[in-house]
């Protein structure tokens, strides 16, 4: 039987050029994301059409949670905020349409879209506060004979972020899709195993079926705390430390 | 029958008659009851639409805390596997920045929980607790 991880293999498809399944679908959802605003915002009517309103909607979303995080000022990351969101958001679902490839299952993508927010925070903080940025280790109002050991802690716990922004999307999404093709299995092998068994076997189908809604849930809710955290991340590089 | 009815009350404006006093008074109780009632109303409407926000944010929070803990350790024993490999300090490097980011989860956790708010001005007082991210 196959392996539920063997849905993660990447393969070539075009191996001349080094094109496999996964950049073909993290092309495709690069696609999907800009043909779908292309098409909603092609018309530009006044009264928003329900293709115009959903882009509406979606670009209200990200910039309400951009300014009520990080303040008016961080709107200079917007483009990078929700390009993030969008491109995750349309990864994970893309990676629902059965037989399709999640590209957000592949902790190298999760990673460097963690290293894009991470060098950003870190290299507009510098750009905009100088040595000031490095407030952003020491907490204010903390008594000094703590500083020396709080700011050890800040400072890994900074390094941890890229690590726990994109291991959470990985995890998530490499654990549902394994959840689902293990159940999917269930069914082959109780089938298999003939008599009694044999009539056991619809269950795991109500099982997937759950599974599938909460991955509904999960891939959109992934995409929310992605960006959520990126948004207090740069946070930071606006406001070191305080 | 109505304009006599009306008309009552008019004549005795200045001094206010027992039932008056009466009818004021059972005003005031309707009033406490309603607002009493309406009250438990909005209160018992703000826990089931709790229910169904909440559980979202509870489960997002539920999916990020132990990530939030085991990136600290995480990235201690990176540095300190670094540290050890550049300056051949093994195992002491490892060793001390295992401990340190046991210590960083720990930090992360409180501060995911809202424990620790890093004292900035806009970190606090208008967030609700599904908020309290970081």
């Amino acid at each position: 039987m196959a392996s539920p991880l063997e849905q993660f293999v990447i393969q070539p498809v075009v191996p001349a050029i080094g094109l496999t399944n996964a950049s073909v679908f993290m092309m495709a959802s690069v696609g999907v994301v800009v043909g779908g605003l292309m098409l909603a915002t092609g018309s530009r009517q006044l009264v928003p059409g329900r293709v115009q309103s959903v882009a509406e909607i979606l670009h209200e979303f990200i910039a309400d949670l951009l300014r009520g995080i990080a303040g008016e000022e961080a709107m200079v990351f917007f483009p990078l905020v929700f390009s993030l969101f969008m491109f995750i958001f349309t990864a994970n679902y893309m990676g629902l349409i059965p037989g399709a490839y999640t590209v957000t299952s592949q902790i190298i993508v999760t990673f460097t879209l963690a290293l894009i927010v991470m060098g950003t925070v870190v290299g507009f903080g510098i750009w905009k506060h100088g040595k000031h940025f490095l407030n952003v280790f020491v907490p204010k109002g903390l008594p000094v004979y703590l500083t020396p050991i709080i700011a050890v802690i800040e400072f890994v716990s900074f390094l941890s972020r890229p690590i726990s922004l994109s291991v959470r999307l990985f995890a998530n999404m490499l654990a549902g899709h394994v959840a689902l093709k293990i159940f999917g299995g269930f069914v082959l092998s109780l089938s298999a195993a003939g008599g009694l068994l044999a009539l056991l076997s619809p269950l795991p189908i109500v099982r997937i079926v759950a599974v599938t809604a909460l991955e509904v849930l999960v891939c959109g809710l992934q995409a929310f705390v992605f960006t959520v955290l990126s948004c207090i991340y740069l946070n930071d590089a606006l406001h070191p430390g305080h | 029958m109505d304009v006599s009815e009306q008309q009552k009350p008019e004549v005795p404006e200045a001094q206010e008659s027992p039932e008056d006093v009466l009818l004021k008074k059972r005003l005031k109780l309707l009033g406490a009851g309603i607002s009493r009632v309406s009250k438990r109303h909005s209160r018992q409407e703000r826990a089931s639409r709790g229910a169904g926000y909440f559980r979202a944010g509870d489960f997002s929070q539920a999916l990020r805390l132990p990530v939030e803990f085991a990136s600290g350790v995480l990235a201690g024993l990176l540095i300190g596997w670094l540290i050890d490999r550049t300056f051949a300090t093994s195992p002491w490097g490892i060793l001390i920045f295992a401990v340190v980011g046991f210590c960083t989860g720990m930090y992360n956790l409180l501060r995911a929980t809202g424990h620790i708010t890093m004292g900035r001005p806009d970190d606090r007082p208008d967030r609700t607790d599904s908020e309290q991210r970081d």
